[in-house]
C-alpha cells in the first residue's frame, strides 16, 4: 500500500466512520467499530520515512505532511485515542447514548490524527477546533464547572491562535508550516506573533494564569476523557510551539529569557499549589503544567542559544512521548491502595504507580544528562528545575485511591506501561548509566521532601480547589458581563429606543395634529376662502405688475 | 370609406357623440345605460382615430363650418389634447362600464346620471379640442354645472352640502375667468389663444386678466388653500362619480391653466411660477397629511386628490429647464387618472360590501374583497410613486428636473410626500391581511366591479412599463415648448 | 438566447407567482407543483448562465424604458454571484416553506408573494444600471410587505407598518441619492471601477451627499444602525420568510446595494480618495458590534438570530469599506456564507417553533436529545457564525482579517476578535442547553410531524444547507466555490489579483 494511501486512510477513516453514524443502518456497525478508528494510524507510524501531500482544494489550499516530530506525536494520539475507545466501548454499545458518544470520539481522534499529520496552518487550526470542541461536548456530562472554565478558554485561546496565523499569513503569504516559521524569522512584527504565540498555545499547555481550566478538567473528567485531554495538551500545546517556532535559527533571546521566566513562574505556582491538592488528578494535573513548563524552560534556552537545538532535538521527541506515556498510565491508575485490601492486583497496582513515578523523574535525568555535554552551565541551571520537577510526582503517590478496576483497564494499564518502559529504554538508551548516577541521586533530596512534605502539608492546610485562580477570576468576569449586559442591554438599547421613541412621539401626540384640523376647518369657511383668493389674484397681479 | 370619414371627423365626433348620447338618454330613460356604454365605446373608438390620425399627420385643425378665427370655431388637436382625449376615453370607459354595474340596483339614479355624465364627457372632450378662450369658457361652464349635478346625485345631506359647495365655487371659479376674458377680448378684440398670445403685452389690462384667470382656474382646479370644497364633494358622491370627478374634471381646469400659462402668460410673468410651485409643495404636505388623519376611507382618497394636484403645480417652477418637468406633470395626471378612478371604485366596492368606509373596521371587509384590495395597492403604488408604475415615472422625472435645477427644497417636498403617500395607502392595505370573522350582513359585490378597478390600476402600472408611446403622442406638436 | 436567458430567469418565479394568486386555496399539489417547477427551472437557467460566463459570454438584454434610460439586465459575475444564492436558496426555501405552511390559510397569496419577492431579488441581482437596481428595490420592498403581514395579527401588522416605514423612507433616500446622480453623469450604468470618477471636482461635495443619500437608502434594507430597528420586529413573520429575509432577499438586497455602489459606481479606490469608505467602515464596525450586544440578551430565539444578522451582514459593508482586493473577497464571501449559515438558522428556529411550540432560548433546554438532526445543523450553522473552521464563516474572517491587515486598517482585527467572541458568547450558551441540559418538563406545544423528528419537508432543507455550510468552508479553494467566484470579481474591481 502507498504511504499516500495509507495517509489518506488514516485522516479519512474516522471521519468515514462519523459520517455512516448518520445511517440507521450502518450505526450499529459504526458504534463497535469506532474504538479501532486510531488503528490506521499506527501502521502509518509504523512505516518509515517522511512524506508530503498537498491537498489543493482543501481550506485554503491545505497540506499534509508527515515528519520525525509527527511520528512521535502520531504514536502518542493514536494510542491515547484507542485506550479512550477501548475504555467507553461499553458506554459505544450503548443503543441510545451510544451514537453521541461515538460521534464525539470520532471527531475527537479524527481531531487528534489531523493535528499531527497537518503540514499547514490551518488544517492545524481546523483540526484543534474540531477536537476542542468534541472534547468540550464529551466533558460536560461530568464535569459541569470544568467544561464550561474549558469552553471560555478554549474560544478565547483559538481567537488569539486565529489572529497568530493571520499575522503569520499575512507576512508570508502562506500558510505552510514551513513558510511559517521562515515567516517569523523575517517578520516585522516578531514581538507580537511572540506574545500570540504566548498565550495562544499558553493556554492549550497551561501556562501560569492560564492554566485554570486544567486541574477542574482532569479531576472531574472520566477516565478515558482524561486521556483525551492528555492528547489535547501534547497534540495542541506542545506541538504548537515545535510547529511554529523556527527553533535553531532564530536567535532571540529577548523572547527566551521572557519564556524561561514564565516557565519558572509556572512551575513554582504549580508545585506550590499542587502540594494543597488533595484530589489525585487534579494534582497531576499540577503535574501537566510543570511539564509544560519545563519545556518551555527549554524551548527558552534554545531561542537564546540556538546552538542547543541539534543536540538537544531528539531527546526532547524522546523525553516527549516518554512523558506522555507516563501520564496516561498515571491518569489510569486508581491511586494508591491502602494495605488493608491488599490483593496482588492492588499490589501490581501500587508498584505500576512507582513505576511511572520513576519514569517521570527521568525525563529530567535525560535532559540533563543531554545539556552537560553541550553546555554545563544550561545544565546546572536545568538541573535545579529538574529537581523541582521532582517534587510534585512523590507527593501524589501518597494519595489514596478506590478502586474499580475493569479488565480493560488492567489490560490497558499494561500496555500502555510497557510502552512508557520502551520509550524511556529509548530515550535513555544513549545515555551512560554512571553520567545518570549523579544527578538521580540528587533527585533523591526533593523525591523525598515530596513525600513527607505532602503528608505534612495536607494536615496543616485546607486544601486548594482545583483551578486555584478560577474563583476570583469568576467573580471578575461575572461583573465584566453584568457591567457589559447594563451597557449593552439596558443603557445603549434603551437610549436608542428613547430616541425612537420621542421620534415617533413627535408624529403622535402632535397637539398640531389637532391644529391640523382646526386649520383645515379654517381653510373650508367661504370668508377664509374668499379672502385668500383674493390674496392670491392681488400676489398674482403684483408679481407680473413688478416684472 | 367609413374609417377614413371617422378619421377624418374623429374630432367633432368626440364632441358630438357624448352630446348625442347625453340627448338620446333624456329621451329614452329606459336605454340609459345601453346608450351609456354605446357611446363611451363610440368615443374611446373616436379618440383612438383621433390619435392615429395625429401620429401620421401631425397637429389637425378643424374649422367647423369652414369659419376661421376669429369668427368660427375653431377644434384643434395636438398632442397635449390628444392625449387627454385618450385618457379621458379611456377611463371615462372603465368608468361607464363601472357605473352600469353600479347603478343596476339603484336605477332611479341611473337615469340622472347617464345624462349628466354624458353631457360632462361631452365638455370635456369640447375643452380639450377647443382653440379659443371663449369657447373655452362654455365648455368651462358645463362641464362645471353637469359636474354639480352629479355630486347631488347621492341626494344625502353632505352629499348635497357638497354639491352646493361645490356649484358655488364653481360658478364663482368660471365667473373670475370671464372676466379675465372679457379684459382680454377689450385689448385684443380677439379670444383666440393664437391671436391673443400676440397681442399681450405687460400692461396693466393684462395682468389683471392674468390674475383673473389664473386664480379661477386654481379655485376650480382645487390648489391648496383653495381645496376646501374638494374632499366634501368627492367623498360623498357615488363611487363612480367620486371616480370621474377625481380622475377628470379636475384635470380639465389643470390642462386649461397650463394650455394657457404655456400659449399666453408664462412670457408674461416669468417669477409666477415659483408662487404656484410654492402652493403646490404645500398642498402635496397638506394633503398627505390631512390624508393620514382621516378617518373615512373615501376621504382619505379625496385628500390623497389634494396632494397629487400639488405634484402637478410644482411642475411650473421646474419647468424653465428642459422637457422633464412638463413630461413628468402630464405623466401624473394620467396615471393619477387612472389609478385614482381605481381607487374610488375599490373604495366604493368595499363600501358597498361594508356599508360603511371607516378604516379602523376595514379588517372586516378587507379580507373578503381580495381584488378589491389589490386594486387599491396597485392604485397606491401609483399615487406613492414606486416602481413599476406611471407615477414613479413621473416622480423621477420631476425630481431630476428640481435637481437639476439644485431645487432642494422641492426635491424634499416631492420625497417626504412620497414617503407620506405610503404611510397613507398602507393604512388601508394593512388591513387586507387580517382575519376576523363576518360580523353583519355583507352586500355581495359583482366580480366586474372589482374587475374594472383592477385594470384600471394594472394600467396606471403599465403606463410605468410603456412610457414612450404616450411620450410620442405628447410630442405632436410639441404643445410644451412654449414654456421655455 | 442570451438575450432571452435573462428575462427567462426572471420569468421563472414571475409567472409561476401571477398563477399562484389566481389558483384556488385548496388546489395544493397544483401549486405545490408550479412552486417547485419554477424553483427548480431558475435554478436550472442560471446554472445554464453560469456554464456561459463561465465561457466567456455576454448576457445582457436592454429594454427602453425612459427615453435615454433603459432598464438594463446583466449578469457579471457579481449578478451570478447573487443569483446563484438566492436561486438556490430560493429552492430550498420553497420546499421548507411548503412543509411549514402545510394547512394554514392563504397560502396562494403567501406563495404568489413569496414568488414575486425572489423575482425582485433575482432582477435586482441581475440590474445592469442603478435605475433597474432601483426599481427591483423598491419591488422587493412592496413584495415583502405582505409576507411580513402574512400571519395577520396585531403584532404582524405593526411589524409590517415599522418595515414599511423604514424601507419606504430608506427607498425615498435611494432615489433621491439615484436621481441627484442621473442628473450630475447622465448614466447611471454599473461599471467595473465605478462611473463617477471622471467628474469635475467641483462636484465632489454632491458627490459625498449622494454617496450618503445611496448608503442610507441601502442601509436600511442592509440594517446598519441605526437604521436597524425593522429587522428584529420583523421576525414576526412566518420562518421562511425570515429565514428568506434575513439570508438571501432583503438584508442582502441591501449589502448587495452597497457592493454595486461602492464597486461599480463610485469604484473603490475613488470613494476611497473621496473619503466615504472609511465613514463607511465605521458605521459598519459599530453596526457589528451594537447588533452582537444586542444579540447577547435576546431571550427569543428568532430575535436573537435577527440582532445576529444585523451583525453579520455588516462584515460584507465592512468588507467593501476597507478598500482592497483581499477584504474584497471576504465582505463579497460572506454574502453567500452568511446566507446559507443564515438560513439554517432560521430553519432550525421555525422546526422547534412548529414542532415543540419552542420560541425561546429559555425553552431549548435538552431540545438536542429530542430533535438531534435539526440541532445538529443548528449547531454546524452556529460555529459557522463564530466563525470557527472548517465552517463557512471562518473563511469569510479569515480573508476579512487578512484584508484589514493588508489595508493597514488593524482596527478591524480587533473588531473581528470582539465580534468573533461576542458571536460565540450569544451562541455557544444555546447549543450548550440543547444539547447537554435536561428539559424541564414537556415541550410548551408538541406536534407529532411524519416518522422523523419533524415533518420531512422541514428537516430536509436545513440539513442541505448545513451540509453546504460544511462543504464550502471545507473545500472552499475548489474551483467554483464561493471563495473563487469572489476572487474572480475583485480581479475584476481592482484589476489585479
Amino acid at each position: 500500500m502507498s504511504r499516500e494511501l495509507l495517509l489518506l486512510l488514516t485522516l479519512l477513516w474516522p471521519l468515514l466512520l462519523a459520517t455512516s453514524l448518520a445511517f440507521a443502518g450502518t450505526r450499529g456497525v459504526v458504534r463497535h467499530l469506532t474504538p479501532w478508528a486510531g488503528l490506521p494510524a499506527l501502521l502509518l507510524a509504523a512505516s518509515t520515512g517522511g512524506s508530503a501531500t498537498e491537498l489543493p482544494w482543501f481550506l485554503l489550499g491545505g497540506m499534509l505532511h508527515l515528519d520525525v516530530t509527527g511520528r512521535q506525536f502520531l504514536i502518542l494520539a493514536a494510542s491515547l485515542s484507542l485506550a479512550a475507545g477501548v475504555l467507553l466501548r461499553k458506554q459505544l454499545a450503548d443503543r441510545h447514548e451510544g451514537t453521541r458518544d461515538s460521534l464525539l470520539l470520532l471527531l475527537t481522534t479524527s481531531g487528534l490524527l489531523w493535528l499531527t499529520l497537518a503540514g499547514d496552518a490551518l488544517l492545524f487550526f481546523t483540526a484543534a477546533t474540531v477536537l476542542g470542541y468534541a472534547l468540550y461536548a464529551l466533558l460536560v456530562p461530568g464535569a459541569g464547572v470544568a467544561s464550561r472554565v474549558f469552553a471560555v478558554l478554549l474560544v478565547i485561546g483559538d481567537l488569539v491562535i486565529f489572529e497568530l496565523l493571520l499575522v503569520l499569513a499575512h507576512d508570508v503569504g502562506s500558510t505552510t508550516f514551513a513558510a511559517f516559521r521562515h515567516g517569523l524569522l523575517l517578520s516585522a512584527y516578531p514581538a507580537e506573533i511572540f506574545y500570540l504565540l504566548l498565550i495562544g498555545f499558553g493556554i492549550k499547555l497551561g501556562l501560569i494564569g492560564f492554566h485554570v481550566w486544567l486541574p477542574p478538567a482532569l479531576s472531574q473528567a472520566a477516565a478515558p476523557v482524561r486521556l483525551l485531554l492528555l492528547g489535547f495538551v501534547f497534540c495542541i500545546g506542545l506541538l504548537g510551539w515545535l510547529r511554529l517556532l523556527p527553533l535553531g535559527e532564530v536567535y532571540w533571546p529577548d523572547a527566551g529569557g521572557l519564556l524561561r521566566w514564565l516557565a519558572l513562574a509556572t512551575l513554582g505556582y504549580a508545585i506550590v499549589v499542587g502540594m494543597m491538592q488533595r484530589q489525585r488528578h487534579s494534582m497531576l494535573a499540577y503535574e501537566l503544567i510543570t511539564l509544560g513548563a519545563l519545556f518551555l524552560w527549554l524551548l527558552g534556552a534554545v531561542l537564546a542559544e540556538p546552538t542547543l537545538w541539534p543536540e538537544l532535538y531528539s531527546p526532547l521527541q524522546g523525553a516527549l512521548i516518554l512523558a506522555g506515556f507516563t501520564f496516561a498510565v498515571l491518569l489510569l491508575l486508581p491511586g494508591h491502595l491502602s494495605a488493608a485490601t491488599a490483593t496482588w492486583l492492588h499490589r501490581s497496582f501500587n508498584f505500576t504507580g512507582w513505576l511511572a513515578t520513576l519514569l517521570l523523574v527521568m525525563i529530567p535525568l535525560g535532559i540533563i544528562n543531554t545539556l552537560t555535554a553541550i553546555d554545563p552551565h544550561v545544565a546546572t541551571r536545568f538541573t535545579w528545575i529538574g529537581l523541582a520537577f521532582v517534587l510534585l510526582p512523590f507527593r501524589s503517590l501518597r494519595l489514596k485511591g478506590t478502586v474499580a478496576v475493569t479488565g480493560e483497564l488492567r489490560a490497558l494499564v499494561a500496555v500502555l506501561a510497557l510502552s512508557a518502559i520502551f520509550a524511556a529504554v529509548h530515550y535513555l538508551s544513549f545515555v551512560s548509566l554512571e553520567s545518570l548516577l549523579q544527578p538521580a541521586v540528587l533527585m533523591l533530596l526533593p523525591a523525598a521532601i515530596g513525600w513527607l512534605l505532602g503528608g505534612a502539608l495536607s494536615k496543616r492546610f485546607r486544601p486548594l480547589p482545583p483551578g486555584d485562580l478560577l474563583g476570583p477570576v469568576e467573580r471578575m468576569s461575572m461583573n465584566l458581563i453584568h457591567a457589559f449586559y447594563r451597557l449593552g442591554n439596558t443603557q445603549v438599547a434603551t437610549a436608542f429606543r428613547n430616541t425612537v421613541q420621542w421620534l415617533l412621539h413627535l408624529t403622535r401626540i402632535l397637539a398640531w395634529q389637532q391644529k391640523l384640523l382646526w386649520l383645515e376647518g379654517l381653510l373650508g369657511r367661504w370668508s377664509v376662502a374668499m379672502f385668500s383668493l383674493l390674496l392670491f389674484g392681488l400676489a398674482l397681479a403684483g408679481l407680473v405688475g413688478l416684472t | 370609406m367609413v374609417r377614413e370619414a371617422m378619421l377624418q371627423y374623429a374630432d367633432i365626433a368626440l364632441i358630438l357623440v357624448p352630446l348625442a348620447g347625453a340627448l338620446l338618454s333624456f329621451v329614452l330613460p329606459r336605454a340609459v345605460s345601453l346608450i351609456g356604454i354605446a357611446s363611451a365605446v363610440g368615443i374611446t373608438f373616436c379618440a383612438l382615430g383621433l390619435t392615429e390620425t395625429l401620429l401620421t399627420n401631425g397637429v389637425r385643425q378643424h374649422l367647423v363650418g369652414g369659419w376661421g378665427a376669429p369668427l368660427g370655431i375653431e377644434l384643434r388637436a395636438d398632442g397635449l389634447s390628444t392625449l387627454m382625449l385618450l385618457m379621458t376615453a379611456v377611463v371615462g370607459l372603465g368608468i361607464s362600464l363601472y357605473a352600469r354595474v353600479w347603478f343596476r340596483s339603484e336605477a332611479n339614479k341611473a337615469i340622472w346620471f347617464w345624462p349628466l355624465w354624458l353631457l360632462l364627457w361631452t365638455a370635456l372632450n369640447a375643452l380639450f379640442l377647443a382653440a379659443d378662450l371663449f369657447n373655452l369658457y362654455v365648455t368651462l361652464e358645463l362641464l362645471g354645472l353637469s359636474a354639480t349635478g352629479l355630486t347631488a346625485l347621492a341626494g344625502s345631506a353632505a352629499a348635497l352640502g357638497g354639491a352646493m359647495r361645490y356649484l358655488l365655487v364653481s360658478l364663482f371659479g368660471s365667473l373670475l375667468y370671464l372676466l379675465g376674458i372679457a379684459l382680454i377680448y377689450h385689448q385684443c378684440g380677439n379670444v383666440d389663444i393664437a391671436l391673443v398670445a400676440e397681442c399681450l403685452s405687460p400692461t396693466s389690462p393684462s395682468w389683471a386678466a392674468l390674475a383673473l384667470i389664473v386664480s379661477g382656474l386654481v379655485l376650480k382646479t382645487a390648489l391648496f388653500p383653495f381645496h376646501f370644497w374638494l374632499p366634501p364633494a368627492h367623498a360623498s358622491a357615488p363611487a363612480p362619480v367620486s371616480a370621474l370627478l377625481s380622475a377628470l374634471v379636475i384635470k380639465a381646469t389643470f390642462y386649461l391653466l397650463l394650455r394657457l400659462w404655456l400659449d399666453l402668460f408664462s412670457p408674461l410673468a416669468p417669477q409666477l411660477d415659483s408662487l404656484l410651485g410654492l402652493l403646490g409643495a404645500a398642498a402635496v404636505l397638506w394633503g398627505s397629511l390631512l390624508a393620514l388623519r382621516q378617518v373615512r376611507l373615501k376621504l382619505l382618497i379625496a385628500y390623497s386628490t389634494v396632494a397629487q394636484i400639488g405634484y402637478l403645480f410644482i411642475a411650473f417652477p421646474l419647468a424653465s429647464v428642459g422637457m422633464s418637468a412638463w413630461n413628468g406633470a402630464l405623466y401624473l395626471a394620467l396615471s393619477h387618472a387612472l389609478a385614482k378612478a381605481s381607487m374610488f371604485m375599490a373604495a366604493g366596492n368595499l363600501m358597498r360590501h361594508a356599508g360603511h368606509d371607516r378604516i379602523r373596521e376595514l379588517d372586516l371587509v378587507a379580507q373578503r374583497l381580495p381584488l378589491s384590495v389589490t386594486a387599491f395597492a396597485l392604485a397606491g403604488m401609483s399615487i406613492m410613486g414606486l416602481p413599476p408604475s406611471g407615477g414613479f415615472v413621473a416622480k423621477w422625472w420631476l425630481l431630476e428636473s428640481a435637481l437639476q435645477q439644485g431645487m432642494w427644497s422641492l426635491a424634499i417636498v416631492l420625497v417626504v410626500g412620497g414617503i407620506l403617500a405610503a404611510a397613507y395607502v398602507f393604512r388601508v392595505v394593512g388591513f387586507a391581511f387580517t382575519e376576523s370573522p363576518v360580523t353583519h350582513e355583507a352586500c355581495p359585490i359583482p366580480r366586474a366591479m372589482e374587475w374594472i378597478a383592477l385594470v384600471l390600476a394594472l394600467g396606471s402600472l403599465l403606463l410605468g412599463v410603456f412610457v414612450q408611446p404616450p411620450l410620442e403622442v405628447l410630442a405632436v406638436g410639441t404643445p410644451l415648448a412654449g414654456g421655455n | 438566447m442570451n438575450q432571452w436567458l435573462p428575462l427567462l430567469v426572471l420569468a421563472s418565479s414571475l409567472l409561476p407567482g401571477l398563477i399562484i394568486f389566481a389558483l384556488p386555496e385548496h388546489k395544493h399539489r397544483l401549486r405545490t407543483i408550479l412552486n417547485l417547477t419554477g424553483a427548480l427551472l431558475k435554478l436550472a437557467l442560471v446554472l445554464g448562465i453560469l456554464w456561459g460566463v463561465f465561457n466567456q459570454q455576454q448576457y445582457e438584454v436592454r429594454l427602453a424604458l425612459l427615453p435615454e434610460l433603459d432598464m438594463v439586465f446583466r449578469v457579471g459575475p457579481l449578478a451570478l454571484f447573487f443569483i446563484i444564492l438566492s436561486s438556490g436558496l430560493w429552492l430550498v426555501t420553497t420546499i421548507y416553506a411548503i412543509g411549514y405552511l402545510e394547512g394554514s390559510p392563504n397560502r396562494s397569496r403567501f406563495f404568489g408573494f413569496f414568488s414575486l419577492c425572489v423575482t425582485s431579488t433575482v432582477g435586482l441581482a441581475m440590474a445592469g444600471n442603478l435605475f433597474t437596481f432601483l426599481l427591483f428595490y423598491e419591488m422587493l420592498t412592496l413584495t415583502t410587505y405582505p409576507l411580513v403581514v402574512h400571519r395577520g395579527t396585531a403584532e404582524a401588522r405593526r411589524a409590517g407598518r415599522t418595515y414599511l416605514y423604514y424601507t419606504v423612507s430608506g427607498g425615498a433616500l435611494l432615489l433621491a441619492g439615484t436621481v441627484w446622480l442621473y442628473s450630475l453623469t447622465g448614466t447611471l450604468e454599473f461599471v467595473p471601477q465605478g462611473f463617477v470618477s471622471g467628474l469635475d471636482a467641483s462636484h465632489h461635495q454632491a458627490l459625498v451627499v449622494i454617496f450618503v443619500l445611496l448608503i442610507g437608502g441601502l442601509g436600511v434594507k442592509a440594517a446598519l444602525v441605526p437604521l436597524h430597528g425593522w429587522l428584529p420586529k420583523a421576525m414576526v413573520a412566518p420562518a421562511p420568510v425570515s429565514a428568506l429575509l434575513h439570508a438571501v432577499a432583503v438584508v442582502k438586497a441591501g449589502a448587495f446595494g452597497i457592493v454595486r455602489v461602492v464597486y461599480e459606481v463610485y469604484g473603490v479606490e475613488f470613494s476611497s480618495s473621496l473619503g466615504v469608505a472609511y465613514p463607511l467602515a465605521i458605521v459598519a464596525a459599530i453596526t457589528i458590534i451594537y447588533g452582537s450586544m444586542r444579540a447577547m440578551f435576546q431571550d427569543n430565539l428568532k430575535r436573537r438570530l435577527a440582532y445576529s444578522t444585523v451583525s453579520q451582514v455588516s462584515y460584507i459593508a465592512l468588507g467593501v469599506a476597507i478598500v482592497g482586493p483581499i477584504a474584497t473577497i471576504g465582505g463579497l464571501v460572506h454574502l453567500v456564507h452568511q446566507g446559507v449559515m443564515k438560513i439554517t438558522l432560521f430553519f432550525c428556529a421555525g422546526i422547534l417553533d412548529e414542532t415543540l411550540g419552542i420560541h425561546k432560548v429559555s425553552e431549548m433546554k435538552g431540545v438536542g436529545r429530542r430533535m438531534p438532526w435539526t440541532m445538529g445543523a443548528f449547531t454546524i450553522a452556529a460555529f459557522g457564525m463564530i466563525g470557527l473552521p472548517p465552517f463557512a464563516g471562518f473563511v469569510s474572517k479569515w480573508y476579512l482579517s487578512l484584508g484589514a491587515l493588508e489595508a493597514e486598517q488593524d482596527w478591524v482585527i480587533l473588531l473581528l476578535v470582539a465580534s468573533s467572541l461576542l458571536n460565540a458568547i450569544y451562541f455557544l450558551p444555546i447549543l450548550h442547553a440543547a444539547w447537554f441540559r435536561e428539559a424541564d418538563g414537556p415541550w410548551p406545544h408538541e406536534r407529532e410531524l411524519g416518522r422523523y423528528e419533524t415533518a420531512l419537508a422541514l428537516l430536509l432543507p436545513p440539513l442541505v444547507t448545513a451540509a453546504l455550510t460544511v462543504l464550502i468552508g471545507l473545500f472552499a479553494a475548489a474551483p467554483l466555490t464561493p471563495l473563487e467566484w469572489a476572487k474572480l470579481i475583485s480581479i475584476r474591481e481592482f484589476g489585479r489579483p
